[in-house]
């Protein structure tokens, strides 16, 4: 369970994120949606302690995370937009690397990364380095690093981002386990039918404010549109101006 | 946690090679360079033996010539022009006798000779100040005779008697000489981890790999104290390795030629050692805090290269004599271990409670970098990257 409560952020004279409160409840996955500088990056990273906000409040499984950011941090699997990895470090290194540094012993480590690997498909892959990779492998790979503690609330910043289709359905698919196991996800897109398929409810960015929330089904009826990017044209449009 | 990142810091710098082996390939290759000025120096040290002394109007001043022959200083007469010779370095050191020489010798009026030499050039300086000692010897045996004759004593002309006694020890000059020693192995300790603090810092910024590592639950010093471990131990291996290859080339029969009086015994090396290891963490922190303020690997090692330079401003102002170590210096982290490795080289012996202080002091500098360093992780801009 992830609450953010009125959070505000400015950068100089821009407002990035200008009161936003939002609840990411267990057992559902929320989308985040808006377009580029809509403050979904700056949301996220206030949720993960790596911005902290002007004013306002973010709670994961209540733990306070500007207070007491490790405890937070530890409840949280994040996948970030950009995912860098390590050139010369293998597959399997790279998880036993998220196992340490999330403090998991020998034996636990091992056997989190094994199951990593075979349920991400990346176990032929395991003594590859990852410079080789591909962004789907890259993907599943950072998946596997932000799961290797068994959180229970995850957080995706543009998931499928140049994933070709197959990696980008697995990674769908993923996403859905997830919550149907009781976790609570967040996942920020911008890509219109992805976020209709996916998520059970829908949060609207524009301008660092929530602009329109509801189940995708809700926001066509009272937007007025037959698809989710239609209602998301309308709802932003009168915002900016189709930007 | 800690040791986790240090372990994989390590395991992805020998895997990648580069920085490594740059880092290294210094330790072996600054010893060898310093070793190689040795032998050329020495070339130009000791006795002039005898010399042949090209000269033109040998004929003029045959008492000079004679004079110069017991000296060891063949006259021979120039063929081309003289000033030409000199001026494009084919002689290094030529003598004109003036046509009016016998004239004002024999009219006891200063006989003009002209001395050809180039200062800028070491051999042609070193042959002059010869020949001018010899010349001012027979100036004064000629001028000792001419009083002797007029019937008066030589001596009334000399008020006074010099008797140099030089208290520099043999030591004190292979000193001079090797005065670049502490130079270069001190920046082992500079350069060992440069590229390595570049790649772990910027380049964890430059790959975006660092958002993914600071949304782990480490502390920001532990990220920060795994890394310096990383670095110091690559530095620290810089430094053994440069330490053996200079006790390596003080081994070389061509250096040990020039007898030098002084060289690095084993208990010196543990010194150095001790001088050396904190001062390459302390290098380590330094530069772990300018690389996190870099965005990329290039823009740090551009950075760090400049910094290589702080720690060589001291080493040649000592190395040159033109400062003189005070107190104070002792005790503060880069420029106490020049003070130390100097008087080491020299053969003395430094107080291992002066040691102990800068290590401890140098430990604690490195430490506070450290944190500096780890402030910078907590910046929110740490994540803003060049293309983003």
């Amino acid at each position: 369970m992830i609450r953010v409560q009125d959070i505000r952020k400015r950068y100089g004279a821009t407002i990035a994120v200008d009161g936003v409160s939002l609840d990411v409840p267990d057992g559902v996955i929320t989308g985040l949606l808006g377009p580029n500088g809509a403050g979904k990056t700056t949301t996220i990273r206030a949720i993960t302690g790596l911005v902290r906000p002007d004013a306002g409040h973010v709670a994961v499984d209540g733990l306070d995370v500007a207070r007491r950011p490790m405890p937070a941090r530890a409840r949280l699997g994040v996948v970030p937009e950009t995912i860098g990895v390590y050139d010369h470090l293998t597959v399997r290194e790279h998880i036993e690397y998220s196992a340490r540094l999330q403090g998991l012993d020998n034996a636990l480590t091992r056997i989190r990364t094994d199951d990593l690997l075979a349920q991400m498909g990346l176990t032929p892959l395991s003594g590859r380095r990852a410079a080789g990779l591909s962004m789907g492998e890259r993907r599943r790979l950072a998946l596997a690093r932000a799961m290797v503690h068994q959180p229970r609330n995850l957080v995706f910043d543009e998931p499928t981002n140049g994933l070709d289709v197959m990696s980008a359905r697995e990674v769908r698919r993923e996403i859905k386990r997830l919550a149907a196991g009781g976790c609570a996800v967040l996942v920020s897109s911008h890509v219109m039918p992805e976020v209709a398929m996916l998520c059970d409810r829908v949060i609207v960015m524009a301008r660092g404010t929530i602009v329109a929330a509801g189940t995708p089904t809700e926001l066509m009826q009272q937007h007025g549109g037959a698809t989710l990017e239609e209602a998301f044209v309308r709802v932003i449009g009168s915002e900016e101006g189709l930007n | 946690m800690f040791s986790a990142i240090a372990r994989k810091e390590l395991r992805e710098s020998v895997r990648d090679r580069r920085s490594l082996l740059n880092g290294l390939f210094y330790g072996v290759w600054g010893p060898m360079v310093m070793g190689m000025a040795l032998v050329a120096m020495a070339g130009h040290q000791g006795d002039i033996g005898g010399m042949t002394l090209e000269a033109e109007g040998v004929a003029r001043a045959p008492g000079l010539v004679a004079f110069l022959a017991g000296r060891e200083v063949a006259v021979a007469e120039a063929s081309g022009d003289l000033a030409t010779a000199v001026r494009e370095r084919r002689v290094p050191v030529a003598l004109v006798i003036r046509g009016d020489y016998p004239d004002k010798f024999q009219g006891s009026r200063p006989a003009p000779l002209e001395l050809l030499h180039d200062t800028t050039w070491t051999e042609s300086a070193r042959q002059s100040a010869h020949l001018r000692a010899i010349l001012n010897d027979y100036a004064r045996s000629v001028g000792d005779t001419r009083l002797v004759l007029r019937g008066v004593a030589p001596t009334a002309v000399q008020p006074l008697r010099i008797h140099d006694r030089d208290f520099a020890t043999a030591g004190d000059r292979a000193a001079r000489a090797l005065a670049t020693l502490p130079i270069f192995v001190l920046l082992a300790a500079f350069i060992g981890g440069l590229g390595i603090a570049a790649d772990v810092a910027a380049g964890e910024r430059e790959r975006g790999s660092l958002e993914s590592l600071l949304l782990h639950p480490v502390g920001r010093l532990a990220i920060v104290g795994g890394k310096w471990v990383a670095v110091g131990l690559v530095a620290m291996a810089t430094v053994v390795v440069a330490l053996l290859t200079t006790i390596a080339v003080m081994q070389h029969p061509r250096v040990q030629s020039i007898d030098l009086p002084i060289g690095l015994s084993a208990l010196d090396s543990l010194q150095v050692l001790a001088l050396l290891v904190p001062l390459a963490l302390f290098a380590a922190a330094v530069q772990l805090w300018i690389a996190f303020q870099a965005r990329t690997y290039k823009e740090a090692q551009t950075k760090l290269s400049a910094l290589i330079f702080a720690p060589m401003i001291p080493g040649f102002l000592f190395a040159f004599g033109s400062i003189e170590p005070a107190p104070w210096m002792t005790f503060t982290p880069m420029i106490g271990q020049h003070v130390m490795l100097t008087a080491l080289v020299r053969g003395e012996a430094p107080a291992l409670l002066e040691l102990a202080a800068l290590s401890g002091i140098t430990l604690v500098a490195g430490a506070v970098a450290c944190v500096a360093a780890s402030r910078q992780l907590d910046r929110e801009s740490i994540l803003r990257r060049t293309n983003g």
